[in-house]
Formats: structure tokens, sequence, C-alpha cells
């Protein structure tokens, strides 16, 4: 049983620290963004000391003004200071990035585990949900979901999260039936070992890197679904800042004031692009089939 | 031959999950949707009256079924708050989004296959990094971000371009390159990152020890094989079009499927909604048989092995 | 005396590894004459393939001829266009590759994959191509050949797939045909079959350099051998010669490895030691770290060729000034 653990352990040989260090000597780019990404949360948690404006109060005289001193992204059109804006709608964006693709990524490699490890009719009737699921363009299906759940930040998470985890689960599904094949794993078996413990002592973390991968790369995907319901009018709900809700409601001044949604929607860009390089880089150092490169 | 039959049959239940799937979603909210179409002070023999005509009064399993028996003779219902038959909205709606994705996905595919190809033979040049610049911003920014600014530049501010509208073929421009450029960024990396891969393999080799030159390697050996990935990304991306062309429809007032749904969603009108979806999801579901037959057409292996 | 097609002398290439430039190959000279096999031997790693790679100007971009010269017909290619490449390669010279599973296109009918260097040199009709084809696969034993032009090459096992590669090399009847390993992914039979292929293909005129790690399937084939190591010739004779009275330390350490089975079960003989890394090459003779002969002089400089006997070339400081006399100049 000991050499059975110790050959799964040494099948994971990545400790964080490991892999941040090779993270940040191997590819500038993902360290740069991990930076980035460290940045804009910290922005999100000290919103407050970081602007003297009110994110939800309106002072009328100052609406529509152009980036200034004092604002420096400008006013809109309610003469609220855009910069705070977006940082308050940072906590909405990077919340709505992380808490459902942990979500999803949680059911995902679950139920890919069950339908990988267990086979036969639990994994026909797993694998043949994810595929309606995936059969749906993701937009529609979160449109219906939204439709059914109502608008407000908590049914965006909810919906976000019933529609990533299909994929997930494809993923981690193969995984597990290529681990099943292992010697750990076999040896395990062939001691008696249950299968639970099995596929929480020796499969599920296992599978951490991918599910640290996918996870990485699921944030950018999440957050530019939620700035796309809001752009709609479907996700967030007005007075709440989302940087998604700002580009919609700035939209009817874009010709005159195209700050309104210019800062925003750069913000997304950002956030999205960082979620994005932090991914392949950690793909590049976590997935072995990548790493012979 | 035989496994276009089992892609067919598999994609029949795929659309049959998903006719049930979405039929469960738009009926489990609590409450009578009909009232809550109708607000609080609809009179509640009206409301009765209408459902009574959606056959909402009959048990969930029974409605299920006739709702199928519809949509298989094409009868998707009447939408409530425009008051027409479905099929007839999205008849009219369907060819503007047909033209939108087609010209989107022309668009993605020719100028990401182009780009990659390009910023893989002249890897790590300038032309090669402003490629993957451009891409990068196509992955990154918004549709809604993308449509809004090629709006202003090139219809607000130089006046070249529609700014909204079917009016012309001029009109689609703007909304297929919007739609198009995020597909098209990762047709370029896939292409490029592919392609650099497949000019390592051994057999890239036995070309020029044949006596290719460097573009005959390129076009007769390198770019079928460096295809095949990019082939799989293409099924994918059908059901990214599709799901792009909601907002796309929306911020160039395009009257398409994709902004009939949103206006389903917004009138809460059920058979439009359900008509919609499934319509769109069908259209993705095709779209992806379309991209495994390419598959098979270009990889000999796969026909043997399946 | 038969003619010389391949005439390669003192070449060198680099490889820039970090910062610095090393050289992979240094001071390789050998010939290859038509109608004859010459092998060129060593462990993996000791620039067979480079030198393979170098003479079909199939380097990698970052490695470089620095010095040297490589004749072909009398002619100086080391450092020939793309043009001129692409006139002489699978046209006058070809090569087959150490891995027929990976050496062929395989989205591409093995009959098109033969095809494609005559229809590239010679301007032929489709129909003629095909023709040739079907020849070709019969002289070289491909079974029921009209019918495996039209299969894929995941269709055929590995020794079919080598008699493709090597059919898609002879096509165009070269004067030089490179085989780099060609039988190391191959079972024994099949070895043999395709080696007897190929020394029916030098009687037809062709000069073959046949690249091996195993002394054995040198000895099976070749008229005349050279011994690489670290990057360098170390001793070259023909292939009598070298196998009864090897000079070099290393040859005979090479021979001892491969032999010590029949003669004695009891225990392997082993050179000590592993090949030097590019990187850490002894300034002096390459071996000198797992020579038991080795002297002084070894560690601090490169030994010269020294030809002890008429025809039969070595590296080591144990013949200075045994020089044969004919040769002293």
């Amino acid at each position: 049983m000991k050499s059975t653990r110790a050959l799964s352990r040494a099948n994971r040989e990545n400790t964080v620290r490991s892999v941040l260090t090779r993270l940040f000597r191997e590819n500038r780019m993902a360290a740069v963004s991990f930076a980035v990404i460290i940045l804009f949360i910290l922005a999100a948690i000290f919103a407050p000391l970081l602007t003297p404006y009110s994110w939800e109060e309106m002072e009328l005289i100052h609406r529509l003004n152009p980036p200034s001193a004092a604002h420096l992204f400008g006013t809109d059109e309610a003469g609220r200071d855009i910069f705070t804006r977006m940082l308050y709608g940072s906590r909405v964006s990077l919340l709505v990035g992380i808490l459902p693709s942990m979500v999803s990524l949680a059911i995902g490699s679950l139920l890919g585990v069950t339908a990988g490890y267990y086979g036969g009719w639990l994994d026909a009737v797993i694998m043949r949900l994810a595929d309606i699921v995936l059969a749906f363009p993701s937009m529609l299906l979160a449109m219906v979901l939204m439709y059914m759940l109502g608008g407000g930040l908590f049914n965006v998470f909810l919906t976000l999260s019933l529609v990533n985890w299909a994929s997930a689960a494809r993923i981690i599904r193969a995984e597990t039936l290529q681990l099943k094949e292992r010697e750990f794993v076999e040896s395990a078996r062939a001691i008696g070992v249950k299968s639970p413990k099995i596929i929480f002592r020796h499969i599920l973390p296992n599978c951490v890197p991918t599910i640290i991968v996918l996870f990485t790369l699921n944030i950018p995907d999440s957050i530019l679904t939620e700035s796309s319901l809001s752009f709609l009018g479907l996700g967030v709900q007005p007075p709440a800042a989302s940087w998604g809700l700002m580009v919609n409601a700035g939209r009817q001044f874009f010709y005159t004031s195209p700050w309104l949604c210019l800062f925003p929607g750069m913000a997304v860009m950002i956030i999205v692009l960082a979620f994005h390089f932090l991914g392949d880089g950690l793909r590049d150092i976590l997935d072995p089939r990548r790493r012979k490169q | 031959m035989k496994q276009i039959v089992q892609r067919l049959l598999q994609a029949v239940l795929v659309l049959f999950g998903v006719a049930l799937l979405l039929f469960i979603m738009v009926r489990v909210i609590p409450g009578n949707p009909v009232a809550m179409m109708m607000g609080d002070h609809a009179d509640p023999a009206a409301i009765e009256r209408i459902s009574h005509e959606l056959g909402l009064d009959r048990p969930i399993h029974e409605q299920f079924f006739i709702y199928l028996r519809n949509v298989l003779r094409l009868d998707f219902g009447t939408s409530i708050t425009l008051g027409r038959p479905v099929a007839d909205l999205m008849t009219a709606a369907f060819p503007n989004t047909l033209k939108l994705a087609v010209c989107a996905a022309v668009f993605a595919w020719v100028t990401g296959i182009f780009c990659g190809i390009i910023s893989a033979a002249y890897s790590n040049s300038f032309i090669d990094h402003l490629f993957m610049g451009i891409s990068l911003l196509g992955l990154s920014m918004p549709v809604f971000l993308i449509a809004m600014v090629l709006q202003y530049v090139f219809a607000y501010h130089l006046h070249i371009l529609p700014i909204s509208g079917t009016d012309s073929w001029k009109s689609f421009i703007l909304p297929a390159i919007a739609l198009g450029w995020n597909c098209a960024g990762s047709v370029a990396r896939l292409m490029r990152s592919s392609l650099l891969e497949v000019m390592e393999e051994d057999y890239i080799d036995t070309a020029y020890a044949k006596g290719r030159s460097h573009a005959g390697v390129l076009i007769f050996h390198a770019l079928r094989n460096a295809f095949l990935p990019v082939v799989t990304m293409m099924a994918v991306q059908f059901s990214a079009l599709i799901s792009g062309a909601v907002i796309t429809e929306t911020v160039f007032s395009i009257n398409g499927i994709g902004r009939l749904a949103a206006a389903a969603i917004n009138g809460r009108d059920i058979p439009l909604l359900q008509g919609t979806v499934l319509f769109s999801t069908l259209a993705a579901v095709l779209g992806n048989l379309l991209a495994d037959w390419l598959y098979l057409l270009l990889d000999p292996r796969i026909t043997e092995a399946i | 005396m038969a003619d010389t097609v391949l005439e390669v002398s003192h070449l060198t290439v680099s490889i820039p590894m970090g910062k610095e430039v090393f050289p992979a190959i240094s001071d390789v000279s050998f010939s290859v004459q038509s109608g004859k096999i010459t092998g060129l031997v060593g462990e993996s790693g000791c620039g067979k393939s480079m030198t393979a790679r170098a003479i079909m100007g199939l380097l990698k971009p970052n490695c470089k001829i620095t010095e040297g010269s490589i004749l072909f017909d009398g002619k100086e290619i080391s450092h020939a266009s793309a043009k001129e490449r692409c006139d002489l390669s699978g046209n006058q010279m070809s090569m087959i590759f150490q891995e027929p599973m990976t050496s062929l296109n395989p989205l591409m009918k093995v009959g098109r994959q033969v095809e494609e260097a005559l229809r590239i040199h010679t301007k032929i009709s489709a129909a003629e191509a095909e023709k040739k084809t079907v020849e070709i696969f019969r002289e070289i034993g491909v079974p029921d050949p009209e019918k495996r032009l039209k299969a894929y090459p995941h269709e055929l096992s590995g020794g079919l797939r080598q008699r493709v590669m090597i059919a898609m090399a002879m096509i165009c009847r070269p004067k030089l045909l490179i085989a780099d390993e060609p039988t190391t992914a191959l079972d024994v039979i099949v070895e043999a079959q395709i080696l007897s292929l190929m020394k029916q293909l030098c009687e037809s005129g062709t000069g073959i350099l046949l690249i091996s790690h195993n002394p054995g399937v040198i000895a099976q084939v070749c008229d005349d051998v050279s011994i690489m190591y670290a990057g360098t010739i170390v001793e070259q004779a023909d292939v009598y010669e070298l196998f009864d009275h090897p000079m070099h330390p290393y040859t005979q350490g090479l021979f001892n490895a491969v032999h010590s089975l029949s003669e004695d079960r009891g225990e392997l003989d082993v050179i000590p030691g592993t090949v030097p890394d590019i990187t850490h090459r002894p300034s002096g003779c390459g071996f000198c770290t797992r020579c038991t002969q080795v002297k002084q002089q070894c560690e601090s400089s490169f030994p010269v060729m020294h030809e002890p006997i008429d025809s039969h070339r070595v590296r080591c400081h144990l013949f200075d000034g045994k020089e044969s006399h004919e040769h002293a100049h």
C-alpha cells in the first residue's frame, strides 16, 4: 500500500512552488499575466481605498465628462465616475470568472471521473448528457438558463456553472481512462482498495494539473459570457456595476462619449488575455503531452 | 460511409435530447408563464384561455410529445409577443443569420488560415508578431466591443460602410468581421502552431530529400497534415459563431435568429424561445457534422479506425 | 577502379548551444564509390546522422558547415543553393530514413509518394509514372504492387514501408543512396531482407552510404567502413581488414562488445563510461576518458589521422610516427 501511494505521488511531481518558479523562469508572458491578475484582484478587494467617489451616487452636473485628472476614465450618463465603477465592477467580473469556473470544474471533474472509472451505463448517461449540453451554442444555453432563473448576480453564477461543466467532464473522463491503466491504480485495485478511495487518493490527485489548466482557461470564457449576457441585459442587473453592463449602458452614448464603453470593454480584454496567457503557460508546464518540446 | 450514418444517428439522438432538455428548462419555472408574461393586472379568464390554447393545462409529458410532433411538422407554435407563427418569423430571419454566419466563417477561416501559414513560414519575424498580436486582440475582445469599434470607425467616422441593417451586401461586411474576428484569431494561432509542428516531422525531411522545394514541401506535404487540428477546431467554431451572432445581430440591428432569441427572452415568449434555440442548436449540430465529414475526407486513418 | 560518387573531406559542422558554438562533427573525411557500399558506424549521438544530413543538405537551420568540402560527382555541394539541391535530391542522390513509421506522409497514398520524385525531376505522364512505380515495387519485392500503390502508409507493415521508402529513393536511379539506420526499427528477418536488397541495388551501380550503430549489419554488406566516435572518424579501412585487425581502442572495444556473447557468456565486455556530451568533449582525443590505453598527450592534443598500413587509417596517438612508407608525406 505504501509503495502504491508512493508511486501515485511520484507520478505527480509538480508542487505549487516548482510550477510557479518554472512559470516565471520559462514563460515571461505568463508571469506578467499572473502579475496583472494579482493586480486586478487587489484592486477589486481594496476598491473603496483607491477612489474618492461612490460607485452608485449620481452627480448629474458631471454627466458624460471626458477623462480628466479628476475623473481618470471620465463619467457616465448619470455623472458617476467610470474608474470607480470599473473598480467595483471588477469584483463582479472576477468573481464571475472564478467562482463558476470552480463549480463547473468540480461538477465536471466528479462526473468525468465517475464516468471514466465506472464505465457502463453510468458512463453512457453522463456522457450523453454532456453531448447534449455541448450541442447547444453556449450563449443560447446561457440565455435560456438566465430566462429560467431570472437575472441577478447569483443566477449568473449558477448559469455559468451549468454551462461549462460538460467539456471539463469529457476531458477528465479521457484522463481517467488513461490513469485507470496505470500501474499504481492497478496495484491499488489488486490489493483490494475500495473504488471511492482509489478515485480520491489516486485518480483525482493525478488529474489536478489538467484541472488547474482547465480552470484557468475557463475563467476568461466565463468572464466573456457574463459580459455578453450583461450586455444583452440578461445578466447582472443595474444599478450593480459589471463591465459588460457598463458597456451596455454606455452604448447609446458611444458615438459622442466613447469612453463609457471603451474602458470597461478594454478591462474585459485585458483580464481575458491575462488568464489566457496564464492558462497557456500552465499547460505548457503541466501537460506531459506538451512538455516534451 | 458507415461512420457517417453512425454520426447522423448520434446527431439525431442528441437533438432529441436537446429538445427535451430545452422543454424542461423553459417549463420548469414556477408559476404560469402566461401569467408572468401578461403582468399583474391581467384578466384571470384570459390567462386561462391562452394557457389552454397553448396546451399548458395538459400533463407535462403529453405537452412534450405534442410539441415534438409539431416540431417534426415544422410547426413551432405561435409567438406570444409578435402574434405570428414562429416558423414564419424564423423563415424571415434565417437568411440573414445564414448570410452573416457564412460571411463570418469565410472571413475567419480564410484570413485565419492565411495569417497562420504566413506566420509559420516566417516564424518570429515582424509579420509573425504582428499577425499573432492581432489574433490575440480577436481572442480577447468581447464580440460587442469589436462590433461597436468597427461601427464607430468605418460607419460613423469614415462613412465607408452602412452602420446597420441588411439592405445590401455591404451591410454584412462589418458584422461578419466583428463576428468572425474571434474565430479568425484562434484559427490563425492554431494553424501556425500546427504547421510549425508538422514541419518538424520526419516525412517533411523525406519530401525535401525527394527534391521538393520549400514551397513544394509546404503545399504538398505540410499543409494538409497541419489542417487536421484546424478542422477539428472549426467544428467547435460553428457553435461559437451562432453564439456570437446573438450579440452581433443585436449591435448591427440585423433581423436574425439570434436577435429573435434575445427578443423572446425579453418578452418571455416561450414558443419563440424554444423555436429559435432549437433551430440554432440544429444549425450548430449540422455544422459540426460538416466538419466531421471534412475530417473524414482529409484523414484516411480515421476512416479505417472507427 | 570504380568511380568516386561522393568525396567528403575535412567536413566540420557547428551547432550553437546556448551562447557558444560547438562542432558537432569535425574533420570527417571518407568517400563512396559507385557500385559499392560504404559503412559508417558509431554509437548514437556520434554525428552519423548529422553527416548524412549535411550531405543531403537537410541540416537544421542553426547548424552550419564551417569547414571542409563535399564533392558529389566531382561537384562541390557543401554550400549548394536551394535550387541546386532540389535538382540533386531525389534525382541523383537520395536518402532513406531510420523510421519507416514516421517518414512517410500519413495522408498520401504510397504510390503517389513514390512517383513524386519522378514527377518532380522528369516530365513524365501520370500513367507512365504509375507504370514505373509498379516496376520498381516489383523489383524490390513489394508483393501485389498494383494494389499496394493505392494503400496509405498506416495500412502497411514496417518492412513494407521501408521497401516503399527504398522504392521512393531509388525510382530516379540515383548515383548515391544514403541509408540512415534503415533497418534499426525492423525485426531481424526483415532486416536481412532489406540488407540483401541494398546489396542488390548497389550491384546496379548505385553507391551506397550505409549508416548504422550495429557493426554486425555493416559486416554483412559493406565494402569499406568508417568508424565514428564523438563527431569524428577514428578508423577507416576495407571491411575485412578492419574486422580482422581493428587498431583503434574504441573499435576494439566496439567489436568486443558485439562478439563477447558468442565466446564467453559469463561476462559482457562493455566499454566503460559513456559518450561525452557534445558540450563536454575533451580537447584532446574524444575517447580519452574511456580508453584503456590512454597516454598523456591523449588528453591535450587532438590526434591526427595515421595510415600505418595501406588504406587503413586510424586517428590515435598510439600510432604516432607509424606511417606506412608509401604514404609518408
